[in-house]
């Protein structure tokens, strides 16, 4: 059987919310798998290539953050979806900085959520770009092997660190990089809580990107926990 | 202190002194020494004497010792005849000696008397000083006193009346009648009855009447002096009110531990009635998703969405005032540029702002105000979120920001929704909803106890300033030094 949108695993403890989101998923014409624990979770990987995995953080046994980081260590590029709940921006984070792809918040709506499942499964599939070709989000292309970054034909000056973390934040277009994420890779693990630096950096970024900086549309935050590039 | 002495051993100490008077006699006789050497031996006698058993032995010595030196020392001999008034006059010397050396061996032998019973009752308070630390926490201090008084102090009895429980602690197998006891807390003064030895004393911390102790001496070296008396009483007092700080504190304790639990229950509460709400709005938003409903079921559903929705803020909510009325909530301020974070985008937090007109006023451009940015942002979107609810659709809501010498005040003014005076204070109350609005918006009467708690989290303040014309103004204040402070 041959699903059109994908196969997706879906891994929740909780009986009725698998069951729904199992049946709506279907309805939807994706694939579905289901598992309870995280320990189920790996053994279905096993047998099974999905396209993308659902995964609620709080789950007995070894935990949502737990099981993220095992799936990580054997599938590298398999999109991870963690399903958290409001007001715990540390456990969002956590599950970012363990290989989650992204995060949606319960309780949610179906319509974001397909969408979330879409975007990532379309991340995977998406041809791998050769290094040497230039990178493309709307208006705005970066180029690697030149170092050049421009908006609809008008080239953006920038600094060499601000070209990395534009390079950084499209590389992962759509996924939320955490603020821990972005000060390793731009200034080095030790830098971790300067967030300060990190602040002035994007707003810095947005200055030169963003027609209307206090609106972005490329460069967004994701309150409390880092920023992520416009996806498409 | 006079040792009154049987009378039989005072009888055996005469006879002593009288024989002690004959050996002498008998000794200075055989030397034949002459009338001044005998008085002299004499005195040498009569000194010990009135030193050692005092002024009765020596008084009969001394009469004995002046017959004798009389009789065999003085002309005519072998007569007594004291006619000569010499030996008056010895005998009074005699008498003179007898008395100062015995008054003082007297006193001094009080004063060691009184010296030892000082240092016993010193050691004793002591002991019960030391006891009374070594009290566990809870347990009642009346009992504990009343028995440490009779076990350290040898006491026959002891009482204490405890104003602060109104409970009399007694011990002790002399009985102290309760009421004399309770009487003599409303009483200023202490009683010392020396016959009975019985000691009362009203305990008082400063101005404070806690109580009153009353005390039966016991006999011999037990005897409790009024020096003594009064130092239990200050003992006593210190145990009492350090009976009361301990239950004051365990008291307090226990109301933290009690806002704990609670805390944790409606947190506890809040996540379980969230995966159940999870289920209803995935199911509901999926049926919709799925898009195979008439237009019936289409608004059924809807139906559901939205109160589930609603039953889901409530829950969010309740979990946010658990969360900052836990006592551990963390505040994390950093600098929150002013301009771009009201100017950022609110309509992910604010349902109702797409039906506004939202103007946003920034004065303060380029600066920047100490906070907390999430709890921040939460407080203002709740603002937002009442102004868009109780304002009619596409009136405009103002957002501002001021500074003041001290504060950053931030503002959120909507047209209409008028509120009185009285209900200005009480829209601040947790499940508060005013009667004339309640039915206009749905609300959970818990978001303005967060942005309360948030402000207050800071430091700052909130208050709502509101008038039938001009409508309805939220103002939230911030400190400039909350930095300088935490």
């Amino acid at each position: 059987m041959s699903a059109e949108n994908g196969t997706v695993l879906i891994v929740e403890d909780d009986y009725s919310l698998r069951r729904t989101l199992h049946t709506t998923l279907a309805a939807l014409n994706f694939d579905i798998g289901e598992a309870g624990t995280g320990e189920e979770a790996l053994r279905r990987l096993r047998m099974v290539d999905y396209d993308v995995v659902l995964l609620d953080i709080n789950m007995p046994g070894f935990d949502g953050i737990e099981t993220c980081r095992r799936i990580r260590r054997s599938y590298a590029r398999l999109p991870i979806l963690m399903l958290t709940v409001r007001d715990s921006e540390e456990d969002k984070v956590q599950a970012l900085e363990s290989g989650a792809d992204d995060y949606i918040t319960k309780p949610f709506q179906m319509r974001e959520l397909t969408a979330r499942i879409r975007s990532a499964i379309r991340r995977f599939h998406a041809p791998g770009v050769p290094r040497e070709e230039p990178l493309v989000v709307g208006l705005i292309t970066l180029d690697h092997v030149r170092r050049r970054v421009d908006k609809a034909g008008v080239l953006i000056r920038l600094t060499p660190r601000e070209f990395d973390a534009l390079r950084l934040l499209m590389e992962n277009a759509g996924k939320p990089l955490t603020h821990g994420m972005l000060l390793t890779a731009l200034w080095g693990p030790e830098f971790t809580d300067r967030r300060e630096n990190l602040r002035v950096l994007i707003s810095n970024l947005r200055g030169k990107l963003e027609d209307d900086p206090a609106n972005p549309e490329y460069l967004l935050t994701d309150s409390s926990i880092g920023y992520r590039f416009r996806d498409k | 202190m006079m040792v009154s002495l049987q009378p039989a051993r005072r009888l055996l100490r005469v006879a002593a002194s009288t024989a002690m008077v004959a050996a002498i006699t008998w000794i200075a006789f055989a030397l034949h020494a002459k009338a001044f050497i005998a008085g002299f031996l004499y005195l040498l006698l009569v000194l010990p004497i009135a030193f050692v058993w005092g002024f009765i032995e020596a008084t009969v010595a001394s009469v004995a010792a002046i017959a004798c030196l009389d009789y065999f020392f003085t002309q005519p001999l072998f007569a007594l005849s004291m006619a000569d008034r010499q030996d008056w006059v010895a005998l009074g010397a005699f008498e003179a000696v007898v008395l100062v050396v015995s008054r003082l061996a007297s006193r001094l032998r009080h004063q060691a008397t009184e010296t030892v019973i000082q240092q016993t009752n010193i050691d004793r308070l002591y002991t019960m000083s030391r006891e009374l630390l070594l009290i566990p926490r809870g347990e009642p201090m009346g009992t504990h006193l009343t028995r440490l008084i009779l076990e350290v102090f040898g006491a026959g009895g002891a009482a204490l009346w405890n104003a602060r429980e109104e409970k009399l602690y007694a011990a002790g197998a002399q009985h102290i009648p309760d009421d004399e006891v309770r009487l003599a807390s409303l009483g200023e003064s202490r009683e010392d009855d020396r016959l009975l030895g019985k000691h009362t004393r009203p305990l008082s911390q400063g101005s404070r009447m806690i109580g009153a102790l009353c005390i039966l001496s016991g006999a011999g070296n037990d005897t409790i002096d009024w020096r003594t008396a009064d130092a239990i009483a200050s003992l006593a007092v210190i145990a009492l009110e350090r009976e009361h700080a301990f239950l004051a504190e365990s008291n307090a304790e226990a109301s933290r531990q009690n806002e704990r639990l609670r805390s944790a229950v409606l947190d506890g509460l809040a996540h379980a009635y969230k995966t159940p709400l999870a289920t209803i709005q995935a199911a509901s938003s999926g049926l919709l998703e799925i898009n195979r409903l008439d237009e019936v079921e289409k608004e059924l559903t809807i139906t559901i969405q939205v109160q589930a929705q609603h039953l889901a803020d409530l829950t969010t909510q309740t979990l946010q005032t658990a969360r900052l009325e836990a006592e551990h909530l963390k505040l994390r301020p950093e600098p929150v540029p002013l301009k771009s974070f009201l100017q950022s985008d609110w309509s992910p937090f604010v349902r109702g702002l797409e039906d506004h007109n939202l103007e946003i006023e920034t004065d303060e451009a380029g600066q920047s105000v100490w906070a907390d940015p999430k709890l921040l942002q939460m407080a203002m979107a709740q603002l937002l979120d009442n102004a868009s609810k109780y304002s009619r659709p596409a009136t405009t809501i103002q957002l501002r920001v001021s500074t003041t010498g001290s504060e950053t005040i931030f503002s959120v003014h909507n047209c209409g929704s008028y509120i009185s005076p009285v209900e200005q204070e009480r829209v601040f109350e947790r499940f508060y909803r005013s009667p004339e609005l309640r039915d206009a918006a749905p609300g959970t009467g818990i978001g303005l106890t967060v942005c309360k708690q948030i402000a207050e989290a800071h430091r700052g303040h909130i208050w709502v300033e509101s008038d039938p014309l001009a409508g309805t103004t939220f103002y939230l204040g911030l400190p400039h030094n909350l930095l300088e402070d935490t």
